[in-house]
């Protein structure tokens, strides 16, 4: 267990952020740390400054709080039937009526005609 | 000069079968709003330049006896909806500059009624958001009162009716967008069924709870639009004909989920909602309280699906085949910077939830949960539908606030509380004016239908704007 020096002029959540700049998380619960922040960003392909990181873990840690809320829900013998229907339709070719030249303005680059990107390997 | 604050779809429409209003004078009466206004409210990102022309063919379509009752009608459309030829942002510097390469089911519809177009409107960046703070081009003010927000993220296709720039919208509502502005701002606004309106065209947030829907003055301004705009769609592959499957509730029987009205409401939005009932008692209505115990799950439920979703869909927005894009020294590069260029916060927010709760040990805790509860609290609807006709609730918890006062993601997200059930149980449901705080702001009262019921409940909708005078 570890004692923390608690600040009674801090709100909770400002509380939280020092307990974890301190990385003191043993006594809270915490979803998250900065590294998972970092692990989902790459992920989501998004880049964060270090600030934008630690405003996003509380929030996150907010978020989860509230949502987790659901976990103590019985949820058993569940139909898990849906009444969304699928609607098919017949695998045929088709014209469409797009525009291709209105399509080939969105490139951002292109050359003769084709999207032009990064080499991938 | 037309009277526009009176004036509804309805009475613009038989006054253009007499010859007693034109389009053109109508459309140029809303532009003229638009004109005097629009810097101040930033309502609209766009004004069509074509309006008054698309006026003057709706006008010989009058003329030859061919309109229907939106022809010639000024109707406002939210940023994330296709119109071919001309730019659909989603209120995103990552869409800033896309234009669209084809119609919308919804818009394709539109025209064929030969609606005009006015313009498009501001919205919460991909739609997340309930005050329009989320733009990237700054928020809406609400037109009943400029200090404070018109709710979101459909916060400019309401606040154009509510301010006369158009007799009507299109919004989309994944968890309350259409009818929680609606609400704040004092006019209709209904969520269909799910798959009653194609969703073809429209910029995905949650594939599996967005639903593009009506705003209008009134709620039989709204079913016109509505009855315009649904209807199955190929391209849409939950979308079906709506009225094929049409139920019929009795509209007589009330239910009133009270347990879930115990915290976090204000008490103003208490007191109008239980003189709503009392009018409605009074008018012979059944009003019963129900236990509906898993109706709170349906915010934190949403809350897990959602951002799941976002995080899917909005994978496919990498600079690659339109939208903004930043180079970087690989592809992977190239993906990072243009979309941390082009997403703003809230957007970037809950992309990386939604990889987290998609995420390899945590997926069944929380992705599968909510799937789980959501069939829970589809259950619970359908049984309750056995014993009344609608749930009605308030539509919204507070009404308009202040800019800036929710600073805290999740003090934004429980804007959505009651109107969040509809869309995670598929339900049509619409907001309807209900009075007004002792400061003038407007409140919105909810009625929650059974799936495919959409035509009832714009008559109970109907019926309670009689019934409240």
């Amino acid at each position: 267990m570890v004692i923390l020096e608690f600040n009674h002029h801090l709100a909770p959540t400002k509380v939280r952020a020092l307990l974890l700049h301190k990385e003191e998380r043993k006594c809270y619960t915490f979803f998250m740390t900065i590294q998972d922040v970092e692990n989902l960003a790459e992920l989501a392909k998004i880049e964060l400054s270090p600030d934008e990181k630690q405003s996003l873990l509380k929030d996150l840690e907010e978020i989860l709080k509230y949502v987790k809320v659901i976990e103590g829900v019985e949820v058993s013998n569940v139909a898990e039937e849906h009444k969304l229907r699928n609607v098919w339709r017949e695998d045929k070719i088709k014209q469409w009526d797009f525009s291709r030249e209105l399509i080939l303005k969105q490139f951002p680059d292109s050359q003769d005609g084709f999207l032009k990107v990064k080499k991938i390997l | 000069m037309i009277a526009l604050e009176n004036l509804t779809i309805k009475k613009a429409h038989a006054m253009m079968q007499k010859g007693a209003l034109t389009s053109t004078e109508l459309v140029s009466a809303c532009l003229k709003k638009i004109e005097e206004k629009n810097t101040e409210l930033n309502i609209f990102l766009e004004v069509f330049d074509d309006a008054l022309d698309q006026a003057k063919g709706a006008d010989e379509i009058i003329k030859s006896g061919k309109g229907t009752e939106l022809t010639g009608i000024p109707i406002a459309i939210k940023d994330n909806m296709l119109i071919t030829g001309r730019k659909t942002s989603s209120a995103s510097k990552i869409l800033e500059n896309y234009i669209a390469t084809y119609d919308a089911f919804v818009i394709k519809k539109l025209k064929e009624h030969g609606a005009v177009l006015i313009g498009r409107t501001n919205m919460d960046e991909f739609a997340m958001g309930s005050s329009t703070e989320n733009s990237a081009y700054g928020p809406v003010r609400n037109p009943i009162d400029p200090s404070r927000v018109p709710g979101g993220s459909s916060g400019g296709s309401a606040a154009a009716v509510a301010a006369n720039m158009a007799l009507g919208a299109l919004g989309s509502d994944t968890g309350s967008s259409i009818r929680q502005p609606a609400s704040l701002c004092g006019v209709v606004g209904m969520k269909p069924t799910y798959s009653a309106v194609s969703r073809f065209g429209i910029t995905a947030m949650a594939s599996s709870l967005d639903q593009v829907g009506p705003i209008a003055k009134t709620s039989e301004d709204a079913k016109i639009i509505f009855d315009c705009i649904a209807g199955q769609d190929a391209m849409d592959s939950t979308s079906v004909n709506f009225l094929d499957f049409k139920v019929t509730p009795a509209k007589k029987v009330i239910g009133v989920p009270r347990d879930f009205l115990k915290e976090g409401v204000d008490p103003e939005v208490l007191q109008n909602f239980e003189e709503s009932l009392e009018k409605m008692k009074k008018a012979g209505y059944d009003i019963r309280d129900i236990d509906m115990p898993h109706l709170q799950y349906s915010l934190p439920a949403y809350y897990i699906i959602m951002p799941a979703e976002v995080s899917t869909n909005l994978a496919r927005l990498d600079g690659m085949r339109y939208g903004l894009r930043k180079n970087g020294d690989t592809v992977f590069d190239t993906f990072k910077k243009s979309r941390s260029a082009g997403f703003g916060p809230e957007t970037r927010r809950r992309m990386i939830l939604g990889a987290y709760v998609l995420s390899h040990g945590y997926y069944d805790a929380y992705y599968k949960k909510a799937w789980a509860l959501r069939h829970v609290i589809e259950n619970e609807f359908r049984k309750i539908f056995e014993e009344v006709d609608f749930v009605v609730l308030p539509t919204a918890p507070t009404p308009a606030f202040k800019f800036g006062e929710k600073k805290d993601p999740l003090a934004m997200y429980l804007c959505d509380i009651f109107t969040t059930p509809a869309n995670i149980a598929g339900l049509p449901a619409i907001s309807v004016p209900s009075g007004f705080s002792s400061s003038g702001l407007p409140f919105g009262l909810q009625f929650n239908g059974p799936v495919y019921s959409d035509e009832a409940v714009f008559e109970i909708s109907k019926k309670f704007e009689e019934i409240k005078g």
